[in-house]
């Protein structure tokens, strides 16, 4: 169950609009938590297709649920969740085009020619390693399966069998394995992140 | 969106590769915030693009078009260098696999077969017989090992039950160095009865010497749970007080058996002596290189600790005297020796 975070936005978000905004989402608490957690993972993805820079797309996630969660605690009818949200989500970024510090892609052209030195792919390996050991062995081994590029051109089979493996259909452990990619490469930006602040 | 009007993995890659005009995107967007399969479609699109681009499997148009959109994309940049570690990751445990993979192969016991198999059947008869007596050979070697491990451990338990006597013939050395002090003592009570109090002290004192080494051998009989044979003691004991002819007790006699490895004399000094030192041994008129040490008994009575190799004592009568730095006689002692 996801906590209701504060201060992230024009005043506080409360208890109550956190509340409302679960119960929007599913009238099972639970259910509902798992909702908000993938309408998160779908916002921080919406935000990276649209060019938002990947330590930003975070911040612009939560800012559109405290959003939605602020207009529900104050009245405001939602017919139908998944628009609204994608309503609100547009609007900020759009929001952030317009500020000047903002690291979006039209003013802040990135240069592709410079890939990381071999120092810095050694701190991303190293990132990496910590946070595979901090998945379910069972996980690790499920990512490191499925993501074995060379091995998937040469058998086209081995998600079906990694599937029947895990006891999964393919959909599930596509599923399942995004989502471990996800978090890894999201625990791998805040390594590196804390790294380079040491 | 229905599934009918779903858009195309062209259409997906467009989106991914910011190829659409604002209409066409808004219509993914939808989409991708009403079917969740749809999203997890596009997700995966892009992880496989990311992983065929770290692995160099992208070419022509589409690698082009997927460099464009990395300028488009930062996090796409942070997620392609994170899939070059996560493949390095993968590459190296492939190669872990493959060098134990490797060692089994060489392993003597995978490659016996494929080598029996090569051969002759008359050569497949031989290294047959050869594995067979192998097998044989090593159930002979476990045999033997068991066996040896059964000796091991019998002579470990006689070790330790040699350890076990010679804790007890210690003990009982003891207790027969109290009993010839208290024997000595109480004799002394009787010849010497204007020194009873001093001499009573020293029965109490003997007396309760040996109770306490009696006890200790008591326990450690209880510890060991069954009683063990008594052995010759290898080092006896003797009390001696100085001659004097027709004085009872003067003399003793001490059977040593043959394996005494030595005899330890306490030897009664006579009273006031000058106890200058070093001390000398002198047995049966010889000089003996043998450590004296003194020990005060009572304000009267002083003993001197000698411990003598059997071979220098002979057979029969053997005549001991003490004497001080100043090469007086300090004592003079008589003990007779058998041997058995």
């Amino acid at each position: 169950m996801p906590e209701p975070r504060e201060n992230l936005f024009e005043g506080r978000l409360s208890g109550v609009a956190f509340e409302k905004l679960l119960s929007a989402l599913d009238s099972d608490r639970e259910r509902a938590g798992e909702k908000y957690e993938k309408l998160h993972f779908k916002l921080r993805k919406f935000f990276a297709w649209k060019g938002c820079h990947s330590a930003r797309i975070d911040a612009l996630a939560d800012d559109t649920l405290d959003r939605v969660a602020k207009n529900l605690a104050e009245g405001t009818i939602i017919e139908n969740v998944n628009s609204y949200i994608r309503g609100v989500a547009k609007r900020v970024w759009l929001e952030q085009l317009k500020k000047p510090h903002e690291e979006s892609l039209e003013e802040d052209p990135p240069d592709i020619a410079t890939p990381e030195t071999p120092a810095e792919e050694d701190k991303r390996y190293e990132c990496l390693d910590r946070c595979l050991a901090t998945l379910a062995p069972d996980d690790c081994e499920l990512i490191l399966g499925y993501y074995d590029a060379k091995e998937n051109e040469k058998n086209k089979d081995k998600r079906k069998s990694l599937a029947e493996r895990f006891g999964k259909s393919s959909g599930a452990l596509k599923v399942q394995a995004t989502r471990l990619r996800d978090r890894m490469e999201r625990c791998i930006t805040i390594c590196l992140d804390a790294w380079n602040k040491v | 969106m229905t599934q009918s009007n779903s858009p195309s993995k062209e259409e997906i890659e467009k989106y991914l590769f910011h190829e659409l005009i604002s209409s066409e995107r808004e219509k993914i967007e939808e989409q991708l915030f009403e079917d969740n399969d749809f999203f997890y479609e596009v997700l995966l699109l892009e992880d496989d693009l990311v992983d065929l681009y770290v692995i160099g499997k992208l070419e022509g148009d589409q690698l082009a078009r997927f460099e464009n959109s990395l300028q488009a994309s930062p996090e796409r940049r942070e997620k392609v260098a994170s899939a070059q570690a996560l493949q390095r990751r993968i590459a190296e445990l492939a190669e872990e696999k493959r060098v134990v993979a490797g060692a089994l192969e060489f392993s003597p016991w995978k490659r016996l077969p494929t080598f029996i198999g090569l051969r002759s059947p008359l050569f497949q008869y031989a290294v047959a017989g050869l594995f067979i007596l192998l097998i044989v050979g090593i159930v002979f070697l476990l045999v033997e090992r068991r066996q040896l491990n059964q000796e091991i451990a019998r002579l470990n338990e006689n070790q330790r039950s040699e350890e076990d006597r010679r804790q007890e013939r210690m003990l009982q050395e003891r207790i027969q160095a109290s009993q010839d002090r208290e024997e000595e003592v109480k004799r002394q009570l009787e010849t010497e009865r204007g020194e009873t109090k001093a001499a009573r002290e020293q029965v109490q004192l003997a007396t309760s010497e040996r109770e306490k080494v009696e006890r200790e051998l008591e326990e450690l009989r209880r510890k060991r749970g069954s009683p063990i044979e008594l052995v010759p003691t290898a080092i006896a004991q003797v009390y001696l007080q100085p001659y004097a002819s027709g004085r009872r007790g003067s003399i003793k006699e001490k059977v040593l058996g043959s394996d005494t490895r030595g005899l330890a004399m306490s030897l009664e000094l006579e009273a006031g002596s000058e106890l200058t030192t070093p001390i000398s041994v002198e047995i049966n008129g010889k000089k003996e290189p043998i450590d004296v040490e003194l020990h005060n008994l009572s304000s009267r009575i002083w003993l001197a600790s000698i411990s003598v190799a059997p071979r220098r004592l002979a057979d029969g009568m053997n005549k001991i005297i003490l004497k001080n730095a100043d090469n007086d006689e300090i004592g003079s002692y008589r003990l007779i020796i058998k041997r058995r």
